[in-house]
Order: C-alpha cells, then structure tokens, then sequence
C-alpha cells in the first residue's frame, strides 16, 4: 500500500480502495447523476474565487485615493 | 504625499484569507484527488498499484523534505512570488498529467515537478503570509486557510470521480489544470499582498497607519526568540516541542488514513459504514479546526493544543478498548474533530515564539518533522501488523505517544516565550 494511501491533511494522494467506498456511499446518498453532480461542484468550486474578487474589488473602490495631498 | 483614505469596513487581511483559503482548497484537494485516477490510469496502463504508488511516494517524500528549503526561499523572495510561480506550476503539471504515456512521465510529473511546486503553494506558505496579516486573530486566521484542505477534498475528489466516469480521466487531469490557471492564478495575482504595511495598515486591521519608515508599532514587539539566523532555533526547547508533537500528529493521522481500509476489513466493518464513518471524520476536520482557530485566539494555545492530542489520545484508546461499531463511530467523531486542529495552534505558536523574520523555514522545518511522523508510521504499522497478525500495536504505540504529545505541548512555556504576553516596547514606529 505504502504512501499512496496518505491523505494526512496537508495533501497527499489518498488510498483509492476507500475513495471508491466512499464514492459508493456518496452515490447512495446523494443521488445525483455524475453530470448534475459535476455542475453543482464545479460552480462551488468557482463561487469562491469570484466571491474573494468581488470583496477584493469592492476594496479597491472603497480605498481609491482621494487626492488629498499632505 | 497621496494618502489613500481607508473607508472599508473590512480588513483587508480577510480577503487575503479567503484567496489563501482558495489556494488551499484547490490545490491540496486537487492533490487529494490523485486516489481517484489510480484505478483508471492502471487499468489503461496495466500497471499495478505498487508501481503507481511509486509516484505517490516519491511526490510525499519530495514534498516533505522540500518544504525547508521552500521555506527558505519564501523567507529571501516573498510569498506572493512563490506562491504565483508554484500554481503555474502546478497547473501546467495538470495539464502534463493529462499526456501522460508512461510511468515515468507521471513519476517526474507528479512525484517530482508537482509535489515541489506544491510546496510553494502549501499551508505553510500562505499561512506564513497570513502570520503577518494576523497577530491577535491570527489562530482563526490560520485555521479558515487550513480548513481550505479538507473542504477541497471534500468537493474535488468527488468533482474528479464524476467527471472521471463522464468523460475520462486525461479530460479531468486538464480541467483541473485550467481551474487552477484559471481561477486561483488571477486570485493570488490580483489578491496576495505582503504585509499589511504595503498597504498603509496595521496587523488584525488595527488602528491604519503607516509611517515613514515603513515600520508599523507591532513590529516593535519582538518575538522573545526571533533571531537574524534561523538555526539558532534549534537552541531552544520550544522548537523541539512543537516540532516533537506535530511529528506524533503527523504519525497518527497518516497511520489511520494508510491503513484505514485494511483495518476496516479486519475489523468487520462493512464497506458503506466504514466509508461513512471516515466521510464523517472528514467533514468534522473543518468544524475541529474553526473551532481550535477561534479558542485559540482568546486562551492559552499551547493548552488547547495539549487538549487537541489528548483528545485524539482518547480517540484511540476508544478504538482499542470498545468494540465493534460503537467504538468506530466514537474514534470518527473524537478524532475527526481534532484531525487538523493542530494546525492553526502549531503554526500560530511557531510565529508567536519565533517571529516572521524566518517564518517560512522555521515552519517547513516544523512540518517536515509531520511527514516524518507520517512516512515513518505507515511502515511501522504495516510492520508490526504482518509481525503480530493486528494492528492494536500500532495503536497503541499511537495511543501513547498522543499523550505525551500532549504532556509536550502542555509543557510549552508560552508565557515566557510568547509575543502574545509581551509589553510592547513602543507603539507607532
């Protein structure tokens, strides 16, 4: 088995036998289809960056320079 | 001078959080998700898994041992470079992925390229940068990037299996490619900053200010044991300590998630409730290490980090002591929720004693001594089970050492070495 199965929580590959059996279960409760279940987790995964750049822009516009001079 | 006037209500050091909370998400989830293209890539290769997990474990070494070195360079160049050149790298290692023909393409892909650029874009990295965006709130801080990890794991690897099975896995190795070019390139980019003092304001959004010489009044509060020349760490018990009980850490998280599956087998369990109860143990990573993020910011840390491996202590006394489903679910909920606790109380603790100067290699250091702990654990286990016939050895050896992990860590003098209970020596530059 050796390091393949590491999945210590700084990122390592994880053990395929228990990803399958936890997919299996997944499948069981979830029951979505792998395309429905692929939109829904890709638009998750792209909120987030868009969420963090939309505060980040809301920043910038909150501290734009004045042009006060000092 | 041009001066911005600060009308926000949010610091910026949150937005910060949420891009390094990003980076980890996708790229150790991303990561995390390698155990899903194992069973295609072989079975279209016929290799067997002894030779795929070459690549694996070469990557883990690599990525273990670089971290110092890493470290080093993000202490001399800075992290916001680092961090852009290692998701470059990272993506176009995901696009490679996708051409993979033979195993030592994936073994010098994966294994070698991947895994240290993988250090650059590490926790490690980004919560080095955060250490200086944060230093009262700096454990929760912390925490929320480091709960990007398991949350990533938790969407990705699911997002990899599905799209695996709809079309293939070489069109999912790229489109995880594109996803980190696309989307956490521009983030980091556009998002990562330095230090607080770039932008005029001061750690934990206190009062902004900024002075001529750049030097905000938190800086003017030493770390007791900030030094010019990082090895002189290693004169101090501190060091030893956190680095002694991240090593036991290490140790036990890698020895279940290793052996996890055999174990299972062994024990009984069946397939669907084994799955959920290390789904459960998964999810409650991201509750354990808010949690510890937030108490850690208002009580002592080294406390609750002893509190933490005590914890995780019972969890496998109650896996060796009660049996069957009873005991596995109690191990799951109590270990889940300490599994990555002790990543924000560590790493505060580490910046606390030992300033920013050397953040970066002080924290590779600390979390080589993890994947140590890790390596070493999974051929121990594995040993001792093929020589006694089970694996209550192993846990008990992890058992043991949780609690003198805890004793290490309770025996921290951070009233002493700590920044936190230090009189500042001037306020304002």
């Amino acid at each position: 088995m050796g390091f393949l199965s590491v999945a210590i929580h700084h990122g390592e590959a994880a053990d395929p036998d228990l990803m399958e059996w936890i997919m299996h279960r997944v499948d069981s409760l979830v029951g979505l289809g792998p395309a429905a279940a692929v939109i829904v987790l890709v638009a998750i995964i792209v909120l987030i960056p868009v969420g963090v750049l939309g505060l980040y822009a809301l920043h910038r516009r909150k501290t734009e320079p004045t042009g006060d001079n000092s | 001078m041009n001066e911005a006037k600060i009308r926000a209500g949010l610091y910026y050091g949150w937005i910060i959080v949420g891009a390094s909370f990003f980076i980890s998400f996708l790229t150790v989830g991303g990561r995390n998700g390698f155990g899903v293209f194992v069973i295609p890539m072989s079975g279209e290769f016929g290799w067997d898994r002894g030779t795929i997990s070459l690549a694996a474990s070469i990557g883990f070494l690599l990525n273990g041992l670089s971290q110092p070195f890493i470290g080093r360079l993000y202490d001399r160049i800075g992290g916001r470079k680092l961090i852009l050149v290692s998701l470059v790298t990272i993506g176009i290692s995901n696009l490679l992925l996708a051409a993979t023909n033979h195993i030592v393409f994936l073994i010098i892909v994966f294994g070698v390229v991947m895994a240290i650029a993988m250090s650059g874009g590490s926790i490690n990295t980004t919560v080095s940068i955060i250490s200086k965006w944060f230093q009262r709130k700096r454990a929760l801080a912390v925490a929320i990037v480091a709960a990007g990890a398991p949350m990533g794991g938790l969407v990705l690897v699911p997002m990899a299996s599905y799209l695996i099975e709809l079309a293939g896995w070489r069109t999912t190795w790229a489109v995880l490619g594109v996803m980190v070019l696309a989307l956490s390139v521009p983030l980091a980019y556009f998002v990562m900053r330095e230090r607080p003092e770039e932008m005029g304001l001061m750690p934990d959004g206190d009062a902004a200010q900024s002075s001529e010489d750049g030097k905000s009044g938190i800086e003017s509060r030493r770390a007791p044991l900030e030094s010019d020349r990082w090895f002189t760490c290693f004169g101090s018990f501190p060091m030893w300590q956190l680095s002694g009980a991240y090593f036991v850490c290490g140790f036990t998280t890698a020895l279940i998630s290793a052996h996890f599956v055999p174990f299972a087998i062994e024990e009984g369990y069946s397939q669907s409730m084994a799955a959920s109860a290390f789904g459960v143990m998964s999810g409650l990573n991201v509750v354990g290490v808010m949690v510890a993020g937030a108490l850690g910011d208002k009580f002592n840390r080294k406390n609750l980090l002893a509190v933490v491996y005590f914890l995780r202590g019972c969890a496998y006394v109650t896996l060796l002591v009660v049996p069957g489903l009873l005991g596995l679910w109690s191990f799951s909920l109590v270990a889940g929720f300490s599994w990555i606790a002790t990543v924000p109380l560590t790493t505060a603790l580490t910046a606390d004693v030992y300033g920013l100067r050397n953040i970066g290699i002080l924290g590779g250091i600390v979390f080589t001594a993890h994947q140590i702990g890790g390596a070493l654990s999974i051929q121990l286990a594995g040993v001792l089970r093929d020589v006694t016939g089970t694996y209550d050895s192993a846990l008990v050896i992890a058992a043991v050492l949780l609690m003198l992990a805890s004793l290490v860590s309770f025996s921290i003098r951070e009233k002493k070495y700590s920044v936190r209970y230090q009189e500042p020596a001037t306020q304002g530059a």
